[in-house]
């Protein structure tokens, strides 16, 4: 399965252990550079933990490699700074901080060193590469703004660009167009295509088949904790066991 | 061994009281989410009436007294009159204050709590007094109860009363963990704590409830310390209002969710406590630490438990920080930074006596303040532990200037040190624990530092904890100088200092390390997402607060001229945190108001010497605490709320759409 040189994100046999429940069950997924990557599959079905394990949020087996980095025992933070970036699925901005402030923390490491340049001279706020992630996604207007004071779907998109700012490989989005309408969310399909174009790999989870099918290179189905099937968008929408997952369950939108 | 057995017994008395209160912490937990910090107060004052009952019949109430009877009151019509008033206490403290507080962040209930401590035992000098007593309040012992029967097993004597007590704390317990196991309220009480909506489907108001279990919590915690005072003796209000300390320790063992537990590890650090107290009066025991050690068990128990239930990161689904007060990212503005030092500045020189010295004071409490809003308001670290590092760094300087004969500004320096260091061990508990459960271990430790280090004779020589007067290049910035009671050099000095501190924290605040503590305080996993290593800011908040928190304690100890024990009480960090919230936790500015407001410092100089009014003065600021944090609160308490909903109600075109969220579905 490996040896793609153009392989950024690598990961084999991922499992998770919720108490009884196996929400992942020996995953393994490739995402190469400027490649997005599709990972659907019905609610429950354990693509949220699959995300969280391999940001470091999600106690788990298997191993993560980034570029040809083990990861697998690198606490959360330390993953953002190598270039595994993620969105959460229910937004999670930091409430008290405008839009690009919520950008300047993932650009600002705070610490002893971070401590000395607030004290002495102010330090040269990445301002460009905040101005650049948020025109990536379109919210150049919000920079000022409160998350409060967006609409849910912008909020999304305003994760999005605190994902992408700073040197960003790989962009694990769960559900980032959840609170978008039809129309935003083609335009939204436009704008990770460009975020793909300028390098880093996306691994997109979204209930809304027409996105996903849509501007994925590749696309996984997980069903229980497990990959069902893989493959180019056309061949996944009409295999069997996708559609009997997908009418399994409660209908999505 | 005999002596073992007959100490353990011993320890059954406190037990009892650390295994009902802790019951009652727990109890009350499950139905409401609230811990109370208050649960001992409620207990003092039923201590306090049956003293005055049995004393001459006098019944003393908030407002006004009443004569029960023309003599003395018998024991029983005493004791349950006594507990009433836990109860009574309790269900107001529920209707007033935690009731509109109980979709309020933690923080608030946190305030809240510590406001109804400080409130009531505030108030039982001022009510209980020789006045409404017919006797000195100091001359009254808590009478006996119980039998003083006495038997001896195996070479130990063995109070009947010891037993009586602890089989009265299980007796509570079992009660207490029957009614949420069997009873249908109990059952729906347990299930209305994660979902109201459901239990008012039942035909349950989730209120009663909570009342119900107020009211029940706050008798027997009253009764229970009615009958052990006598053994454990003294009315010292201080003493009875820390018995929450312990009580909290065993209430985390239970992991806040086992009465049966919280009560066992009650009794049993009762035991461990006489059983200690024992031991160090053996010749082979450390003479260093022979006074404290019984602060210091709860506070090892604390951690520990808090540290094996605790996660590095939240999960998922775990309790929000929920709404937090706002912050205004500060800026600093040359002019609205330098016309308040001058203004302080002229005040200085313009003042004299004890008006200086109470400017001072006040200018050193804006430093301790500042360091409370650094990591309780923006970083969110609920810490109790303020006054303590501040009198820790004293007791550092203290040493280091008198034994060691450091120079002036390296002994500060190297004594607030001392402080960073303590600020980072008490810190390492905040990597797992958060919120309330903070509070609870930071209090603690603060308990712990009080009785080990200030209150330690060991530590403290004959002549007091001197500390030598600062001087700079052999020019004295010494406090007094003849019949000054504060010189212009030393107000200057701390001027200087406390002001260059403060922009040095706006400047944090301001730049990346204030947008990384606001990060971290309201979402610590998307912050970790984003890049920022929680445990290691958390770590910085706490030394940078220790940091400033020590000055603070250095310049109050060059201020006296020793280290004074009085003025670094777990007592006065609470009043510290009261005036700070009061002030505006999320804002420098709110520090300078805590600062004039604070323990000693202008506010209390204006009560005491022109309206007359400084016995009040904790009771008023336990007040505006209240207030603060029902009424008028940072992030829109109960009242305002209340009104926002009423007002919807009126103009249904456009409701708030907060105010319907938070809606309280009782409000008719
Ligand atoms: N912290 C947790 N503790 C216990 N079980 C959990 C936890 N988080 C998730 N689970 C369980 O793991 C399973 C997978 O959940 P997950 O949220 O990963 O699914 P998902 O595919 O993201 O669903 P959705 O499409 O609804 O977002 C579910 O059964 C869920 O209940
Ligand atoms: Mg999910």
């Amino acid at each position: 399965m490996s040896g793609d040189p153009n392989t950024l994100l690598l990961t084999r046999d991922i499992s998770v252990q919720y108490g009884g429940v196996r929400a992942n069950d020996e995953v393994c997924i490739e995402v190469g550079a400027a490649e997005i990557v599709g990972l659907i599959g019905p609610n429950g079905a354990g693509k949220t933990t699959f995300v969280d394990a391999v940001t470091g949020f999600a106690p788990h087996t298997g191993t993560i490699e980034l570029d040809g980095v083990r990861l697998d025992s690198v606490p959360a933070h330390r993953r953002r700074r190598l270039g595994l970036a993620r969105t959460w699925q229910s937004g999670e901005l930091f409430t008290d901080l405008t839009v690009a402030e919520n950008l300047a923390v993932s650009v600002d490491p705070p610490g002893l060193r971070g401590l000395v340049a607030d004290l002495g001279r102010r330090r040269k706020r990445a301002d460009e590469d905040i101005q650049e992630a948020l025109s990536l996604v379109g919210l150049e207007a919000m920079a000022g703004r409160r998350p409060d004071e967006l609409s849910l779907g912008r909020q999304k998109l305003a994760g999005v660009a605190r994902a992408l700012v700073g040197s960003t490989r790989v962009l694990l989005l769960d559900e980032p167009a959840a609170g978008l309408d039809t129309e935003e969310s083609a335009e939204f399909g436009h704008e990770l295509r460009r975020i793909a174009a300028s390098g880093p790999g996306v691994l997109l989870i979204d209930h809304d088949m027409t996105l996903v099918l849509d501007v994925c290179d590749r696309v996984y189905v997980m069903d229980f904790g497990k990959i069902i099937a893989s493959g180019a968008p056309s061949d996944v929408s009409s295999d069997a066991q996708v559609i009997a997952a997908y009418l399994g369950s409660p209908v999505t939108p | 061994m005999n002596d073992l057995l007959q100490f353990a017994v011993i320890g059954f008395s406190t037990g009892a009281v650390y295994a009902v209160l802790g019951a009652s912490l727990v109890s009350i937990y499950v139905a409401t989410g609230v811990i109370n910090f208050a649960q001992g107060s409620v207990a003092l004052w039923a201590v306090w009436q049956v003293a005055g009952l049995r004393t001459n019949g006098v019944l003393v109430l908030p407002v006004g007294s009443v004569q029960l009877g023309s003599g003395p009151m018998d024991v029983w019509p005493a004791v349950l009159i006594g507990a009433a008033s836990g109860l009574v206490w309790s269900l107001l403290a529920h209707l007033l204050v935690f009731r509109p507080l109980r979709r309020a962040p933690e923080l608030g209930q946190v305030v809240a709590s510590v406001g109804v401590m400080l409130f009531i035992q505030a108030l039982i000098p001022l009510r209980f007094n020789a006045k409404a007593l017919g006797t000195e309040p100091s001359s009254l012992i808590p009478l006996p109860t119980l039998t003083s029967k006495v038997f001896t097993l195996g070479g130990a004597t063995i109070a009947v009363s010891n037993l009586i007590l602890a089989a009265a704390a299980i007796g509570i317990a079992l009660a207490l963990a029957g009614y949420f196991r069997f009873t249908r309220m109990g059952v729906a009480t347990r299930a209305g704590a994660e979902d109201e909506q459901a239990l008012r489907l039942m035909g349950y108001s989730p209120d009663r409830l909570a009342a119900f279990m107020w009211g029940t919590t706050g008798f027997v915690s009253g009764l229970i310390v009615i009958l052990a005072a006598p053994a454990i003796g003294g009315l010292d209000p201080t003493s009875y209002m820390l018995y929450v300390v312990p009580a909290l320790a065993v209430a985390l063992v239970g992991r806040l969710t086992s009465i049966g537990v919280a009560c066992g590890a009650g009794l049993a650090l009762g035991s461990v406590q006489q059983i200690l107290l024992f031991l160090t009066t053996k010749s082979w025991w450390p003479s260093w630490a022979q006074a404290g050690v019984g602060d210091a068990v709860p506070f090892v128990i604390v951690v520990v438990a808090l540290f094996l239930l605790g996660r590095g990161i939240p999960e998922r689904g775990a309790r929000d920080a929920g709404a937090q007060a706002p912050v205004q990212v500060p800026r600093l503005r040359p002019l609205w930074t330098a016309a308040p030092v001058a203004g302080t500045a002229v005040a200085i020189v313009l003042t004299t006596g004890q008006w200086r010295f109470s400017l001072v004071m006040s200018i050193i409490l804006t430093l301790i303040a500042a360091s409370v809003v650094l990591l309780t308001g923006y970083l969110g670290q609920i810490s109790l532990t303020t006054m303590a590092f501040a009198g820790a760094a004293g007791f550092a300087l203290s040493k280091l200037t008198t034994n060691v004969g450091v120079p002036f500004p390296l002994s500060m320096l190297l004594a607030a040190l001392t402080a960073t260091a303590l600020g980072i061990v008490v810190g390492v508990p905040a990597l797992r624990i958060r919120g309330a459960q903070l509070a609870v271990a930071t209090i603690a430790a603060a308990l712990a530092i009080e009785s080990f280090v200030f209150n330690n004779p060991a530590m403290t020589p004959y002549t007091g904890n001197l500390i030598a007067d600062p001087s700079l290049f052999g020019f004295s910035l010494a406090v007094r100088e003849g019949t000054d009671l504060i010189t212009l050099r030393f107000s200057f000095m701390v001027l200087v200092i406390v002001a260059v501190l403060l922009i040095a924290v706006t400047r944090l605040l301001s730049g990346a390390t204030g947008r990384a503590f606001l990060a971290v305080r309201s979402n610590e996993r998307a912050a970790a997402a984003a890049g920022v290593n929680v445990p290691a800011v958390k770590l910085l908040g706490f030394a940078l607060a220790s940091f400033l928190a020590g000055i603070g304690g250095c310049l109050i100890g060059y201020s006296r001229g020793q280290l004074s024990a009085a003025s670094f009480t777990v007592l006065v960090g609470l009043a510290v945190l009261a005036t700070t919230y009061v002030g505006d936790i999320t804002r420098i500015s709110g520090a300078i108001l805590a600062g004039i407001a604070g323990p000693l410092g202008l506010l209390y100089l204006v009560f005491t010497q022109t309206i007359d009014l400084g016995h009040y003065y904790t009771l008023i600021v336990a007040a505006a605490m209240l207030l603060r944090v029902v009424v008028f609160s940072p992030h829109r308490g109960a009242v305002p709320e209340w009104l926002l909903v009423r007002r919807a109600r009126r103009s249904p075109a456009q409701p708030p759409a907060a105010a319907h969220a938070k809606e309280p579905a009782d409000v008719r």
